[in-house]
């Protein structure tokens, strides 16, 4: 996996296991892989990946079974949907608030922008 | 665990060093054999020569033998211990040896086996192999031929000796059997000792020790004794076992320094 | 006069106790070390130094513990081989301590010996097919795993027909990789292991390091090539001035220091490099920001602001 240069690796991998679980590539209740077998397919430090999977046990999205593994917790999508929003509004809101307010950008305006983006994008 | 010496171990390193010593150590082999065999060739007596020299058992000796038998000796087992630690002064190699999970000692006792003890009774071994080959073969040759033996003035025929009796022949040559081993130490001292050249080194630096301690001893022999004593007949045998255990001694000590050389070799 | 004599047993007695204990230390030290996460490597006041009047390391005290892949940092001279050599005792100390899972690494013992991996920079391999060289070495190390080893050399990609001596630098470092892992050595010392390998090659040195570490392993790798190892590394060990300039874990270094972009440069920013799109900068983590510890720009701001950082990490 090609790694960003902005983020700490450990939080990197969080990612890429919950893409993996909203992508359905790995299903709720079902074994993650090993902190090893991880760690060699990142060819990162296995500590690195010990730390990803305390993140994500403590976010209830993966769950230890002492002497098995992790699984993948049986609510874990809804779980890493509020771990996504929850990052949302701590890294990457404030920089938004910031330019809406520079650029003196009204909610009106911001409302149809965003209908037309998801009607664009998700047909909805 | 015993750190210090392991028979298992032992065995072990010794199949592991013949891996690297017993390439080099076979090619020298022959080519040593096949050195001896072109002396041999080339002193063959020719039948128009008639001055043999006699021993009392009126056997005709072949005089190159000695001089032939004690400096490719010298040669083969000097260049043989110069070579076993020669990978000690190259760092790459070096440290593949000092890793390598054996003790001090064993690594030790290896390079006395195979530098002094094989490469000196290998060498004796090829010696007398070559020896008795040629002996049949010359003796063949001269089956029935007649010369006058000296000794006895009378027409003897000639049958010649082999190399190991003329070396006993002298009682006191048995005391020269220590040379070999002290000659030996001295090199595989000097393979540890020296990182590069270590045969040109170490030659020369046994060469200028022994001026010094010929010259010193000369004097001091000469400042002691001058004008007060004449040596005899049997104190010759006397010095002659002085020399002997005193070889001994100084082929332990540098043993002995080898030794601690080699446990302080650093990279 | 009647202290001392009072005394004597029970100075006996301790004598005796400690005599027992040096052997009771030798028999189970090892179980202890391969149970135990503990100061795998324990250096007190370390002096050394090729030459007396220039002296490489003064006073280097530092522990190192098992589960860890540290890595070790350092300008061109500035004693990452020597240290890795101190530590694989073929090299002395002058005064100090070095205690190696409960060894002195300078006597060189052979229960030590089978307990260490040591991949120098340079190094030789006689001229012998692989068959040949494992029947000789292998058998010094209990543990040796042959699965493992054929499993490396797979991985590898290493010519198992072709003589030892006859192959690329790249595939008989690959080699010595290989076997020394295979050793299952409890120390694993590697001097820049990904020097002459190919780009492939080195994707395959991450995937078997991060596998080859355990929790009883310590690995202790030296590289200038950061990048080739820079999501491996665990902990930082720098060398400078004769001494270690830093020694903490990529964890606790991202918990102090930030590495991000910035447009301009000011005074809370410890050491800045400029880039493509203004600078790369260090500086104090003032709002816990979770980045990624970019080793480079850290090894150059210690060189080149050493007192800055000094206060936080120590």
């Amino acid at each position: 996996m090609e790694f960003r240069d902005n983020k700490a690796i450990y939080l990197q991998i969080a990612e890429y296991v919950c893409e993996h679980i909203l992508l359905g590539k790995w299903k709720a209740e079902e074994k993650v892989p090993s902190v090893r077998e991880l760690a060699v397919e990142m060819e990162v430090n296995p500590n690195t990946v010990m730390r990803t999977y305390e993140l994500l046990q403590n976010k209830n999205i993966i769950n230890n079974k002492r002497g098995i593994g992790f699984f993948v917790d049986e609510a874990a999508a809804e779980h890493v949907k509020n771990y996504r929003k929850q990052q949302f509004i701590t890294d990457e809101l404030p920089t938004v608030f910031r330019n809406i307010y520079l650029l003196n950008i009204g909610f009106d305006e911001l409302e149809n922008q965003y209908k037309t983006f998801v009607k664009e994008n998700f047909n909805a | 665990m015993n750190n210090t010496f392991n028979m298992n171990r032992f065995g072990l390193l010794l199949k592991r060093q013949w891996l690297e010593f017993g390439k080099i150590y076979l090619m020298s082999l022959i080519v040593l054999t096949i050195i001896v065999v072109g002396f041999y060739l080339f002193n063959i007596p020719r039948f128009n020569q008639s001055n043999f020299i006699w021993n009392d058992n009126g056997h005709a000796q072949l005089a190159f033998r000695m001089p032939v038998f004690l400096s490719i000796g010298i040669l083969f087992l000097t260049i043989e211990a110069s070579t076993y630690f020669s990978a000690l002064g190259q760092k790459p190699k070096a440290i593949m040896e000092l890793m390598t999970p054996a003790s001090v000692t064993e690594k030790f006792f290896c390079a006395i086996l195979f530098s002094v003890i094989l490469s000196l009774v290998s060498y004796l071994l090829i010696f007398y192999i070559v020896d008795s080959i040629f002996l049949n073969y010359i003796n063949e040759l001269w089956k029935n031929q007649k010369a006058l033996d000296y000794n006895t003035n009378k027409l003897t025929l000639v049958s010649f000796s082999s190399f190991y009796d003329d070396l006993t022949v002298d009682s006191r040559s048995k005391f020269l059997f220590v040379f070999p081993l002290f000659f030996s130490s001295v090199f595989l001292l000097g393979s540890v000792y020296f990182n590069r050249f270590h045969y040109i080194k170490t030659a020369l630096s046994l060469t200028a020790i022994f001026t010094l301690v010929i010259f010193l001893g000369f004097k001091t022999a000469k400042w002691l004794l001058e004008g007060k004593y004449n040596a005899g007949a049997n104190e010759r045998d006397f010095v002659f076992i002085i020399l002997f255990v005193a070889s001994i001694l100084v082929t332990l000590f540098i043993w002995i320094i080898t030794y601690v050389r080699l446990k302080e070799k650093e990279i | 006069m009647m202290g001392v004599k009072m005394l004597s047993p029970i100075r006996s007695a301790l004598n005796f106790f400690q005599n027992n204990l040096e052997i009771i230390k030798q028999h189970h030290i090892l179980v202890y070390y391969l149970t135990n996460t503990v100061d795998m490597i324990n250096i007190n006041n370390l002096n050394f130094g090729y030459s007396k009047h220039k002296p490489l390391f003064k006073n280097m005290s530092m522990r190192l513990s098992n589960g860890h892949i540290y890595g070790l940092l350092g300008k061109n001279g500035a004693g990452k081989s020597s240290l890795l050599k101190n530590l694989a005792g073929l090299v002395y100390a002058q005064s100090g301590t070095l205690d190696v899972m409960g060894f002195n690494p300078a006597k060189r013992q052979p229960a030590l010996l089978e307990q260490i991996c040591f991949i120098p920079e340079e190094f030789y391999l006689p001229s012998v097919k692989i068959d040949a060289y494992i029947k000789a070495n292998a058998p010094f190390y209990k543990n040796f795993d042959h699965n493992y080893f054929t499993d490396l050399i797979k991985e590898f990609d290493i010519p198992v027909e072709q003589k030892l001596i006859n192959m690329s630098y790249g595939q008989k470092k690959k080699f010595i990789i290989a076997f020394g892992l295979a050793t299952q050595a409890k120390l694993v010392i590697m001097d820049e292991p990904t020097n002459g390998l190919d780009i492939p090659s080195k994707a395959q040195f991450r995937k078997i390091m991060a596998s080859a570490m355990t929790d009883d392993r310590c690995i202790i790798i030296s590289t200038h090539q950061v990048r080739d190892l820079d999501n491996l590394i665990d902990t930082v060990i720098m060398l400078d001035e004769n001494d270690i300039a830093l020694k903490a874990s990529v964890e606790e270094i991202t918990t102090k220091l930030t590495f991000k972009k910035v447009k301009e440069v000011d005074d809370s920013i410890f050491y800045a490099e400029p880039s493509l799109s203004g600078y790369n900068a260090v500086m104090p983590n003032y709002h816990q920001e979770e980045s990624k510890l970019d080793m480079e720009l850290l090894f150059n701001a210690i060189l080149a602001e050493k007192t800055k950082f000094k206060p936080l990490f120590s």
